[in-house]
């Protein structure tokens, strides 16, 4: 479903041109768990932020659905990030002013759901990532375990078929990472296809299928 | 149908913004609520002027003609003007057309007909304006008394020691029931109250004042301090320029004026004072409109700073909203939606401030004007509104164009 072909992204910083992303070919098939390693600074967010829809390749087509999106207006990615898209962030990336239900409930309002069946979806989805009873804490008041998953809650309001997730436990101790990585596991079962960035290879090798970026290129991929 | 959601979803969540920060709500919409009172204040004032001006006309009628000393000229030349009775006498038997020729003059205990004159009754004091004026002034102003009854030619003509009282006093003094006898104490003299008068006691033509006096009685008491005016109507209209001319000649036959020198009278007529009047208070009201605009603009300004200021503090939350939907235009409509608010409160806030304004306002000046005036509302609203999409546009477009990924990565 998802097909990149010879993706580059550069960056020009006055003389010097920094090469992020060197002639990416990739297929991700609908349902995969699929995640990308690399030292940092090798590409693997700008990878993802590609695929995402929140930046443009300097140059190659993007196929989402067999749709070449590469010539989507602003309007047209905004829906589709709206409709396909949902991100986890390392930072969470939550509001700190709203409540977890509120937060889930963003993407939501966004597209102009009414409140009442906004409010039933974002509970449903506190429910299944475990945080039933805690829906009215605002994210400071939750942990950071806990505020991943109102993060991941909130990247499902749309039940969008992809989940791109940077280094969702990045900031997160091993407890909490392996509660969080339980979940994007159950959430593949479900049928939704997984895109995770790690530095921690055992995720890497529960995962279906990994990829390994350097200095902007796929160097390896073991199936 | 989402769309209509949409909107009420981000006014919600713009209300809840502007909530969350109360403090810096009220003092950005600041500039806007001064300057939106201002704007009330001002209208309110102007419909309570324009009021008083209708209504005093009206009770005059457009025919009412005025005629007093020509002050510029007494400036000019020291040469007061000696209109007299001699003076109506000829007005009344030498020209056609007109209505019983009423006088009247404004008196004083200390002889310059200004100074103010100190009423009491009782323990009860005051301080305020006297007229002297003939009976028949009555029927050419269509002033009558609410109470009691007007001058007679026998209360003059005996110098009886009576007087009217304006409402206003009367209930300063506790007077307004003249059922049983009373005396008014005023300079030296006491008179006998016969009746109360009704309306403001500061009318543009002068024609009214706190207490009358009969003209004769007056006289007796300090003849120098009269310096008569006069009051007609009018009765033939097609024919009033020819009127007015007649009286003028008329005039200056009677106090010998030479040839060359220019009348030492004016002739008023009453749309000449409306018209005139109403343009000075429009003018004074263009010139506080401007000041007015210029706190508006300097308002304006500052709601674009601080929605400037707004989104640069909340780039994360826009990149963040980027990457779960929100297109540019919905950026975009939200900081305007939030901007627009923002000025909606503060002219709301200014308005009530300017109602009240004008009520403490009025009342110091003595106009009525204790509404504003339903345009000038919806002009305000109007107005707030649309300075604060002018003014949100900037920061709008701005939060609009800001790359996700780097508004994501800002810290
Ligand atoms: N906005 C940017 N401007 C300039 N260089 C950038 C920018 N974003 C990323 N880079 C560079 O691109 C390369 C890849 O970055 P990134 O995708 O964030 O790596 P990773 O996520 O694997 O650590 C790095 O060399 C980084 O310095
Ligand atoms: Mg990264």
């Amino acid at each position: 479903m998802i097909e990149l072909k010879a993706i580059q992204k550069k960056y020009i910083k006055g003389k010097q041109v920094i090469d992020a992303l060197n002639n990416i070919n990739l297929r991700i098939s609908k349902g995969q768990l699929l995640s990308i390693t690399g030292s940092s600074g090798s590409g693997k967010s700008t990878l993802m932020n590609i695929l995402g829809c929140i930046d443009n390749p300097s140059s190659g087509t993007y196929y989402l659905n067999g749709l070449n999106i590469s010539e989507y207006n602003d309007k047209e990615l905004s829906n589709l990030r709206s409709q396909e898209i949902g991100f986890v962030f390392q930072n969470f990336n939550l509001l700190d002013h709203l409540t977890a239900v509120e937060n889930v409930m963003l993407p939501l309002n966004i597209k102009g759901v009414s409140f009442k069946s906004s409010f039933n979806k974002a509970m449903e989805l506190i429910e299944l990532v475990g945080l039933l009873g805690r829906e009215h804490h605002t994210p400071l008041e939750l942990s950071g375990g806990q505020q991943q998953r109102v993060a991941i809650a909130r990247s499902l309001a749309n039940n969008p078929n992809i989940i791109l997730a940077d280094e969702p436990t990045g900031n997160l101790d091993s407890k909490s990472s392996l509660a969080i990585l339980d979940i994007f596991l159950k959430l593949n079962k479900m049928g939704k296809t997984i895109i995770l960035i790690t530095h921690e290879p055992e995720i890497a090798k529960a995962f279906d299928r990994n990829i390994v970026l350097s200095d902007g290129s796929m160097i390896n991929e073991g199936e | 149908m989402y769309k209509i959601y949409r909107l009420l979803i981000i006014l919600k969540s713009s209300l809840d913004e502007l909530r969350r920060n109360k403090l810096r709500t009220v003092l950005t919409s600041f500039g806007i609520t001064i300057a939106i009172a201002g704007v009330t204040a001002i209208a309110g004032i102007m419909a309570g002027v324009e009021q008083d001006l209708t209504r005093d006309f009206q009770e005059l009628g457009s025919e009412t003609i005025i005629v007093k000393p020509n002050i510029y000229l007494w400036y000019q030349t020291n040469n007061l003007s000696t209109m007299s009775l001699k003076e109506q006498l000829a007005l009344q038997s030498h020209v056609r057309g007109i209505s019983k020729v009423a006088s009247f003059s404004p008196f004083s205990f200390q002889g310059d007909g200004i100074s103010g004159t100190q009423f009491s009754l009782g323990d009860k004091k005051a301080n305020g304006t006297v007229l002297a004026i003939s009976e028949s002034l009555a029927n050419v102003v269509n002033r009558y008394p609410l109470k009691g009854r007007f001058f007679k030619f026998s209360d003059s003509e005996s110098r009886r020691r009576v007087c009217l009282v304006n409402i206003g006093l009367a209930n300063q003094l506790d007077i307004s029931d003249i059922s049983q006898t009373k005396y008014l104490q005023l300079g030296n003299i006491k008179c006998r109250v016969i009746g109360i008068m009704p309306g403001s006691n500061k009318d543009i033509l002068g024609t009214s004042a706190d207490v009358y006096l009969p003209l004769g009685t007056a006289a007796q008491l300090n003849l120098n301090a009269i310096s008569l005016r006069f009051a007609f109507k009018v009765l033939e209209d097609a024919n009033a320029q020819g009127i007015l001319k007649n009286v003028s000649n008329i005039l200056r036959a009677s106090q010998k004026t030479p040839r060359s020198s220019p009348n030492n009278f004016i002739i008023q007529d009453a749309n000449e004072i409306k018209s005139l009047s109403k343009e000075v208070y429009r003018k004074i009201a263009g010139v506080l409109f401007l000041v007015v605009s210029i706190a508006l603009i300097v308002g304006g300004i500052g709601i674009m700073n601080v929605m400037l200021a707004s989104v640069n503090e909340r780039t994360r939350e826009i990149g963040l909203l980027r990457a779960i939907g929100a297109s540019q235009e919905y950026i975009k409509v939200k900081f305007l939606v939030e901007s627009s608010l923002l000025t909606l409160f503060g002219g709301v806030l200014g308005i009530a401030l300017g109602y009240l304004t004008s009520i403490v306002l009025s009342s110091i000046l003595g106009t009525s004007g204790q509404y504003i005036p339903l345009w000038s509302i919806y002009a305000c609203i109007s107005f707030s509104i649309l300075i604060g999409l002018v003014c949100g546009l900037g920061p709008a477009m701005k939060a609009a164009k800001l790359p996700p990924i780097d508004a994501l990565r800002a810290s």
